[in-house]
């Protein structure tokens, strides 16, 4: 079983993918095989939990991160899973010890604005919640 | 996709010409000269006209006055270089309203990525470094649109008007965009900033607000 702040990346067919720690300054979602769509993302928590996103079209994950003109490093900020159907977006941001989950139009998923790296999935039943391990 | 690093620069001539150096910074287009701003030490000072490029950094400092009616925008803008033990000034900040050389200019500061984001870089203004608050008594008091920082990006072109408007900066509801759109490979991307204040403003004597550019990566 993966560590927590590791993702697993399931494939509709092959091998699963297994991120570093998603909070690494390189968390891996560009390391997949690509050609291979996506059944399902399991990131892991430290809580005993993990979140699943599986049955969307497409995916994506990124990290947000703050760097303060006056303040030294770049820190951290949230985590993000995306999954997309049709024209909506289901978002998780994981930060401060919490999950929120909200809907946005695809396109202004983050911020108000579109994002880079999404990947494609199997769609199939849509699956996006929070489950023990 | 990996988190890119960040260099935060500023033109230090009057010359309106873009970072060629990148993260080095150095000699820029049209006789440009852009620095390297050190975040641990040094920071963003708006002050009054008395206050002289060059200045060292341990003499007086000369804060710009609440105006006894209308608004006033800072006369001068400098880091405060401290490894160069000086305040440094940045020519182009601002507007014509100002006392310096800005208005209708496009390079004035920038943030140079070495790599893409996934999404819009944006520059925001917060009470302190944890991104919590954006209530100081300089970002509006609760009421973003009286934040008395005033962004406005340039990566794209120059404002459009030497005494542009801008956007108020306060939290991540009143933020500017730095690009149009996710980065995709390295590069510059530019902003211009002014400070206003008006007649009725009170100082906030405990403030600590930071400037802070967020970003996407994966």
């Amino acid at each position: 079983m993966p560590d927590p702040w590791q993702m697993r990346i399931t494939h509709e067919s092959g091998p699963a993918y297994v991120t570093p720690d998603v909070r690494r300054s390189d968390p891996g979602w560009n390391d997949r095989p690509r050609w291979r769509p996506i059944a399902s993302l399991e990131l892991f928590l430290p809580t005993g939990h993990r979140l699943v996103l599986a049955g969307f079209e497409s995916y994506n994950f990124f990290a947000e991160a703050t760097q303060p003109l006056s303040g030294g490093r770049a820190r951290l900020e949230a985590i993000w899973l995306c999954g997309r159907r049709g024209s909506s977006v289901d978002t998780w941001r994981v930060a401060d010890g919490r999950l929120v989950r909200d809907i946005k139009p695809f396109g202004k998923e983050w911020g108000g604005g579109p994002t880079r790296g999404w990947q494609i999935g199997a769609p199939g039943r849509v699956v996006s919640r929070v489950v023990p391990l | 996709m990996a988190q890119p690093t960040t260099t935060f620069l500023y033109n230090n001539t009057a010359n309106d010409g873009a970072n060629s150096g990148n993260a080095s910074g150095g000699a820029g287009g049209s006789s440009s000269n852009w620095v390297v701003i050190d975040l641990a030490n040094d920071s963003l000072l708006f002050l009054d006209d008395q206050q002289t490029d060059g200045d060292s950094r341990s003499g007086t400092k000369y804060p710009f006055i609440v105006p006894s009616s209308g608004t006033l925008e800072a006369p001068k803008t400098f880091i405060d270089d401290y490894s160069a033990g000086v305040f440094d000034q940045v020519p182009l900040a601002g507007t014509t309203a100002g006392e310096q050389d800005g208005g209708d200019t496009r390079y004035v500061f920038a943030i140079y990525f070495d790599g893409a984001t996934a999404g819009i870089p944006y520059l925001e203004a917060w009470n302190s470094d944890a991104h919590a608050a954006s209530d100081d008594d300089f970002l509006g008091g609760g009421t973003p649109a009286d934040s008395t920082l005033i962004a406005i990006a340039t990566t794209a072109a120059a404002p459009g008007s030497a005494t542009w408007a801008g956007t108020p900066l306060a939290g991540d509801s009143n933020r500017v965009s730095l690009a149009a759109a996710a980065i995709a490979s390295a590069q510059n991307v530019y902003f211009n900033i002014k400070q206003v204040i008006t007649s009725t403003f009170t100082p906030q004597t405990d403030s600590g607000i930071v400037l802070s550019l967020r970003y996407l990566y994966s």
